[in-house]
């Protein structure tokens, strides 16, 4: 690419994306010959689906085949372009989104920030600011009175063809609404706002989102209770499963409470987890149990499910599981909910939900984070660090911590309980995300994986393998804290690609089971350091 | 007389305008959070690290912090030092930084030369003339080496070069302009920079006797005027909306009385998202559209 | 124009059709027999399905019968005896990509 009207070419791909100018990775991640090769999509597949952004695709557009579908496209993205700019349909973000459009300097300050951007080689399709000031210059031409002359008079003209979208589309599933660059930004715009509301007229007017986050996600997560497909028998099911592993695994007796009227706690999980890393839901059990706090699950619609994938792009997908969510926790009159290992669900529920639930859907909602600091402190485990004695490194979800500030508990708790914790540079508010962000951590479809580990994952990938750069032996196994299910699917996946667990020894796992680890009750290490 | 007229339209402009962009963006509904850490709230300790109230157990049955210490701290070094800039884009910096204080010393001399005009004569007279008189020496020399370096930057800096449009390079020759006109006054002897205030207010009749750069100074200071609130420059008072209102905006609702009152207006505002699982076509309520958690289209009876 | 996401192919075998997504898994899981799922099978490579791929594809599906949903891998060995590496061993694509579906399973969804 060499311009930003480029976007509307009408042939070719505006980057390669060549392994080359990656940003290096540390040895023995180095030599591109031992990664393994891209996805060819068969040609078919190419012919129908728009990969002209980057030779990658995120959703599987389907070009349009005819100048009149073309023209329908166009238009349907014009009525929702308006939409975004009225009270009524976007009273949720409206201020937000004027405020970053219009006040810009183009002054760059920000783009270095990203970490995608940068772990690219500065790929210029990926620089924070090209989707934000595409969709600028098209809101500002093509949404505004006067705007054709005035883009011509500013030098700002985008012609608005179905390239255009298609790539403006792929763009906004190429940033992880991070906002490391929100930070940066002296002005307090935020590309990452921008790129939500990108994704959001996508979706809110053409109903164009990718399958994982919508189809598959928060409308399955409505219509069964989880976006993992779970019913409320199956969960039952599961967890009852899991009680059943607790026993095996160590003697303790759980069993854990459902729909308990009045109790304490509403622990909501992710429901990933209970399917996919269940050490984690048991880890939850045992340590709440030990404690002697009263807990309880729901097995309502969305009560056993802390995910909101509307978060990432969709309001009215983002409300409708908050609201059921909140039902959820009403009807068990608990004293509050406590949201498990889950970044964006807490974010969802605990900041942006925070002004759609009102009087008695507003119940007071905590981070489990926080909740594990305060048993852990208090003594009421019997913990002895030694029994972690390995390397440890701790990863910020940007959800929790960027976008909630909650950055201490957890270190408070790996403090007291890992003797080899260590940071990662940089750590905190000034994280870098997993790569998985906003959705991308389900996401799979045709070769967007790729992409995902090569480009998204690179930079946390380097942070990781540099924080245990003392001790890069395989023999020595080394735990990334990651307390959060999307940053975890991420480096299960990523850790995988790159044979990180063969070549580094590196395993990822939450904060809950370094705890239980820790605890002198049990007879048995509770990691079992197998790589899943 | 012309040229005073042509003053008072633009500036009529310019706070209408700014007024009208500032009313407009309060006016909007209540927006969701979205706030963005570190925010300089709360205790000491946990700004050290941008920590929140989320932080601690039982959060919403403390008191909130109130006290805007740190904010005020936050701002000066933005405005003063151009922070962000520094931290981020250090090339950047030095040119950004000498435009903004021309821009702020320009603007502090006027303020100065009026309060000169309107004083009664004789009132310290010397020290704020003074004063005057280096504030335009400053605020031009610093405006114009800012602008120059900027127009450099823009046009070849590999980080900046594609982003940079035309009308970003109008801007910059406009304010530069306008420092270089005035540092050429500066040199024009009595009737100069310094006395263009007290000149327009006190002898606006006389106005013919200036020299042409006068009043092509006057008359692209006029044209900001009028030209600025539809700019991105109005950043510099929008700021407020952009940190106060948004990035720095964590107050839950637990503690906001009005909140169920402004939540029922806005689920009451009629939607026409098209999306099959939206409004289907049709308009609906937000109400209607989440209560409509299956997604089948709330509006598509419409 | 088709907007929707995820292009359905088509996969044939034995003269008959079934959509499958770009992953291979297919759409309508009551569209299933042994048939088909020696066909899907073979396209991962597995040529012949032994009575230890039946005892996993049977379990998956009664699991899916029930609960409308593939059984947590972990319940998978355990009540079928089978190590994760022995699934594996049958299924190179794995007890997800690869069981499930051969059994005839949609793709898992969600944050898994
Ligand atoms: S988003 Fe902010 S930092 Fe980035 S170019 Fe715009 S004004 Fe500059
Ligand atoms: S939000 Fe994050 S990923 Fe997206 S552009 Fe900004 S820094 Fe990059």
């Amino acid at each position: 690419m060499r311009k930003l009207g480029d976007i509307a070419s009408q042939s070719g791909q505006l980057s390669q994306v060549p392994v080359q100018s990656l940003m290096p990775l540390p040895a023995p991640y180095d030599r591109i010959a031992d990664l393994p090769p891209r996805k060819v999509l068969n040609q078919k597949v190419l012919d129908r689906i728009d990969t002209s952004l980057d030779g990658f695709s995120a959703l599987g557009l389907a070009r349009p085949q005819t100048p009149e579908e073309e023209h329908e496209f166009v238009k349907r993205f014009l009525s929702g372009l308006e939409k975004l700019l009225s009270k009524e349909n976007n009273w949720t973000f409206l201020e937000q989104l004027t405020l970053s459009l219009d006040h810009c300097a183009r002054c760059q300050t920000c783009v270095e920030a990203c970490p995608i951007y940068t772990a690219s080689g500065h790929d210029e399709v990926y620089r924070p600011t090209f989707r934000s000031e595409v969709f600028r210059r098209l809101m500002n031409e093509y949404a505004k009175p006067g705007g054709k002359a005035l883009a011509w008079l500013k030098g700002e003209h985008v012609e608005l063809n179905a390239a255009t979208l298609g790539r403006l589309l792929e763009s906004a599933y190429r940033c992880t609404l991070c906002r490391r660059c929100a930070q940066a930004c002296p002005m307090g715009v935020d590309n990452a706002l921008l790129t939500r509301e990108i994704r959001k007229l996508f979706s809110m007017e053409m109903g164009i989102a990718p399958k994982e986050i919508h189809d598959k996600g928060s409308m399955l997560q409505l219509r069964t209770g989880s976006s993992t497909g779970m019913n409320a028998r199956a969960v039952r099911d599961n967890v009852a499963f899991l009680d059943e592993e607790i026993r095996d695994q160590t003697g303790l007796t759980i069993e854990t409470p459902w729909d308990k009227e009045g109790a304490d706690v509403l622990l909501i999980h992710n429901a990933g987890e209970i399917l996919a890393w269940l050490e984690n839901p048991m880890a939850f059990a045992i340590i709440l149990e030990a404690a002697g706090i009263s807990w309880t699950m729901s097995s309502d619609l969305a009560g056993y499910d802390s995910v909101n994938y509307g978060l990432w792009y969709d309001d009215a997908q983002f409300a409708r599981v908050a609201v059921k969510q909140a039902e959820a926790a009403r009807k068990l009159k608990v004293k509050k909910i406590v949201l498990g290992e889950c970044g964006h669900g807490h974010k969802a529920s605990m900041v942006t939900a925070d002004r759609i639930l009102t009087g008695d859907l507003n119940i007071p909602r905590e981070s489990a984070l926080v909740l594990l600091r305060d048993i852990v402190m208090s003594g009421r485990l019997k913990l002895d660090p030694s029994r972690n004695d390995f390397p440890v490194t701790l990863h910020d979800p940007c959800n929790m911590v960027r976008m909630m500030g909650i950055v201490e508990p957890q270190r408070e708790i790996l403090r007291a309980i890992c003797p080899q914790f260590r940071e990662m540079t940089p750590h905190g508010v000034n994280n870098y995300c997993c790569g998985g962000g906003s959705g991308f951590a389900i996401m799979s479809g045709y070769n967007f994986e790729d992409w995902r580990f090569s480009v998204a994952g690179r930079m946390k990938l380097k942070q990781i393998l540099d924080a245990f750069a003392d001790c890069p032996s395989p023999e020595v196994k080394k735990y990334v804290c990651a307390p959060c299910s999307n940053c975890k699917g991420q480096f299960r996946d990523l850790f995988q690609y790159y044979g990180v667990w063969e070549k580094s020894g590196i395993l990822y796992g939450g904060l809950a089971e370094l705890i239980v680890n820790a605890m002198t009750d049990l007879s048995q290490p509770f990691i079992k350091w197998e790589f899943h | 007389m012309l040229t005073v007229m042509l003053i008072s339209v633009a500036l009529v402009i310019f706070f209408a305008g700014n007024a009208v962009r500032v009313v407009k963006t309060l006016r909007m509904p209540a927006h969701l959070r979205w706030e963005l850490y570190p925010i300089p709230k709360g205790p000491e300790e946990r700004q050290r690290y941008g920590g929140s109230y989320f932080e601690e157990s039982g959060w919403w049955t403390k008191p909130v912090d109130t006290s805007h210490k740190s904010e005020v701290a936050f701002v000066l070094k933005e405005v003063l030092l151009l922070r962000g800039v520094w931290e981020n884009f250090r090339a950047l910096w030095s040119w950004a930084w000498l435009l903004h204080w021309g821009l702020y010393l320009y603007v502090l001399a006027t303020l100065l030369a009026l309060g000169e005009v309107l004083l009664p004569a004789g009132a310290s007279f010397g020290t704020l003339h003074a004063a005057v008189m280096y504030g335009y020496r400053l605020a031009c020399s610093l405006g114009l080496a800012g602008t120059l370096g900027l127009l450099v930057i823009r046009s070849w800096h590999p980080r900046v070069r594609a982003f940079t449009t035309r009308i970003g390079i109008f801007d910059l020759l406009l304010l530069g302009s306008i420092f270089a006109t005035g540092m050429l006054l500066l040199t024009a002897g009595p009737a100069g920079l310094h006395s263009m205030i007290s000149d327009l207010v006190r002898l606006p009749t006389f106005l013919g006797n200036h020299p042409a750069v006068w009043h092509i100074h006057v008359a692209l200071l006029t044209f900001f005027l009028a030209y600025f609130p539809f700019t991105h420059m109005t950043h510099a008072y929008m700021k407020y909306f952009t940190w106060h209102r948004v990035r720095w905006d964590d107050s839950p609702i637990a503690h906001d009385p009005h909140a169920a009152k402004t939540l029922a207006v806005n689920l009451q505002r009629k939607t026409s998202w098209a999306a099959p699982h939206i409004a289907a076509g049709g308009t609906a309520t937000w109400s209607e559209v989440v209560a409509d958690a299956d997604g089948n289209g709330a509006g598509k009876r419409a | 124009m088709d907007s929707s996401q995820g292009i359905l192919q088509v996969f044939t075998w034995n003269n008959h059709e079934v959509e499958v997504d770009e992953d291979g898994f297919i759409q309508q899981p009551d569209l299933w027999d042994e048939q088909l799922a020696l066909a899907l099978a073979r396209t991962d490579g597995v040529i012949e399905l032994t009575d230890a791929h039946w005892k996993i594809i049977h379990y998956i599906r009664s699991y899916f019968q029930e609960f409308e949903i593939a059984p947590m891998i972990r319940k998978l060995c355990k009540e079928t005896g089978f190590s994760l590496r022995e699934i594996y061993n049958l299924f190179p694509s794995g007890p997800a990509k690869g069981a499930c579906k051969v059994a005839g399973l949609p793709k898992p969804t969600g944050c898994v």
